[in-house]
């Protein structure tokens, strides 16, 4: 199986499906000529042209409303917001419209359409290109949303985002593209949303990660090894809808739950993984329901050093399984 | 064919769609009825310039002002705006003054901000008695054929709200459904 970058597997799985089908259409800025900023989107315009690969003005609540437009006429549009911090301009359009539209038409128009957008820190971006931005949608009936975290995820992840009936928003992190490599088959496979992957299995305590946490999740499960605790890694991989199943049967296994997210703590997507071990699980915990995730400023910071310490890594993450596993 | 009123034309989004509209030359005709006032706020403190027609200069479309309470220049002004979108020519902004004869909602009390004198010089251009005598004049619309038609258009709304309200309330059992797309139904 060949290896490919992640960034390699999104931009070769969005040609394959362009070719598979005409009606996919890509539009976002820069996505054209140039490729986009990360070149996710880089030979599309070459090979699909104008009518299919759109570069739009910087007006991201446009892009997404014009894709719902496109989206209930027929077509099924990928679009692409540069950076998961610019989405907030769309929120309005991706909130009230597309994610009510199957419903408030009582199945009458739905909305296959897919956003992607690449989150996360790390990576001196400072406070408009680092953030987590998912806590936000996955609040929100009638939207899904996937956060890949391996190459081969990222290619079969995207290709059900796109071939799904409602609105998708694919988070891809940023530090990602190009430092994670896999093995991707050639072959027409799928994952399917709403499945999540035991990474590492244990059996001391379970941790609950997704995106790039889900690689730091499998690098403090290694140096806690040497501890002697067995750490079994949950990689969510689609975050709505959740895998309960697959979250609630490693807890009641294990009876020990730390949740790991880049995003700020407060409210974040993991406080609902902590409120669904504790309502369904409870009687299995032999510890509390544990978190670690981003402190609580309003942005990823600038500095090297300020952003380190935003920074969630594998060293807090296994200092947080070292402190649960002795209780 | 979009419509929307000129309270709402000052969404930053419209500025997205209409530009993006003429940038690529889209069939597309935007039409705002302009009646004056968004709920209480007047035009002079929503609109500046006071016409929502000029800013389509800035898109390089066509704005067009047409009086809403002429119907057949109405007419004259959305038949050119499809016909140029129908030939590829790109979008056009129909601006149609209006009146507005009741307030925005049954809580709104409008004469807290219109004035007596002002509501009753809007009333006098009501369209609707303004295209009937037109269409008299012109011997196109007889006593009998009006009163055919306001007759039919009566039992069309009657009969339509009558089997709206016989209708029973949905389940709420059902009402968890379609939040996504079922597979099977």
């Amino acid at each position: 199986m060949p290896a490919r970058t992640f960034i390699d597997a999104i931009r070769e799985t969005l040609a394959g499906e362009m070719r598979r089908d005409g009606s996919i259409i890509v539009l976002g800025e820069d996505v054209g000529k140039k490729g986009g900023v990360f070149l996710a989107t880089d030979g599309l315009w070459a090979e699909f042209g104008d009518e299919r690969v759109i570069d739009t003005p910087l007006t991201e609540s446009m892009i997404v409303g014009t894709s719902i437009g496109a989206a209930v006429n027929g077509l099924r549009p990928v679009c692409e917001i540069q950076f998961a911090d610019f989405i907030f301009p769309a929120f309005n359009q991706i909130v009230s419209e597309a994610a009510r539209m199957r419903y408030r038409s009582n199945n009458g128009y739905g909305v296959p359409m897919v956003i992607r957008a690449p989150y996360g820190g790390g990576v001196h971006g400072a406070l408009y290109h680092s953030q987590s931005v998912e806590a936000f949608f996955t609040h929100v009936p009638g939207l899904k949303v996937v956060v890949p975290s391996t190459p081969y995820d990222a290619r079969g992840l995207l290709r059900a985002s796109i071939r799904d009936d409602d609105p998708v928003l694919f988070f891809e992190h940023k530090k990602m593209y190009r430092s994670v490599r896999g093995d991707v088959p050639d072959t027409d496979y799928i994952v399917p949303l709403g499945k999540a992957a035991i990474t590492h299995p244990g059996s001391h305590i379970t941790v609950i990660a997704y995106g790039l946490m889900a690689h730091y999740a499998l690098e403090a499960a290694d140096r806690v090894a040497d501890d002697g605790i067995s750490v079994e890694v949950v990689d969510l991989r689609t975050l709505r809808p959740l895998d309960r199943e697959t979250v609630l049967e490693s807890v009641r296994k294990t009876g020990k739950c730390l949740v790991v997210y880049e995003d700020n703590k407060f409210g974040g997507y993991g406080a609902e993984i902590a409120a669904i071990v504790a309502e369904e699980a409870f009687d299995y915990l032999d510890g509390p329901v544990t978190r670690v995730a981003g402190p609580d400023v309003p942005a990823v910071p600038y500095n090297h050093v300020l952003e380190d310490w935003f920074m969630v890594n594998p060293e807090k993450i296994a200092d947080a399984i070292r402190t649960l596993a002795a209780y | 064919m979009t419509s929307m009123g000129e309270g709402s034309s000052n969404q930053g989004d419209v500025h997205e769609g209409l530009n993006f509209a003429a940038i690529h030359k889209l069939p597309f005709v935007f039409v705002v009825e302009n009646n004056g006032y968004a709920i209480s706020v007047p035009l002079a403190r929503q609109v500046a310039g006071s016409s929502v027609a000029d800013r389509a200069a800035g898109y390089g479309i066509p704005g067009v002002t047409v009086d809403g309470a002429d119907v057949l220049a109405c007419y004259a002004a959305a038949r050119d705006a499809v016909a140029r979108a129908r030939a590829g020519d790109g979008p056009t902004l129909i601006e149609a003054k209006v009146m507005r004869l009741t307030a925005h909602s049954s809580d709104d009390q409008q004469t807290k901000y219109r004035s007596e004198e002002e509501l009753a010089a809007e009333k006098a251009l009501d369209p609707l008695p303004l295209f009937r005598t037109q269409l008299r004049d012109a011997g196109v619309l007889t006593e009998e054929h009006e009163a055919r038609i306001t007759a039919d258009i009566k039992a069309a709304v009657d009969q339509a709200t009558d089997y709206a309200e016989a209708q029973p309330d949905p389940d709420p059992a059902t009402a968890l459904r379609y939040v996504y797309a079922e597979d099977v139904d």
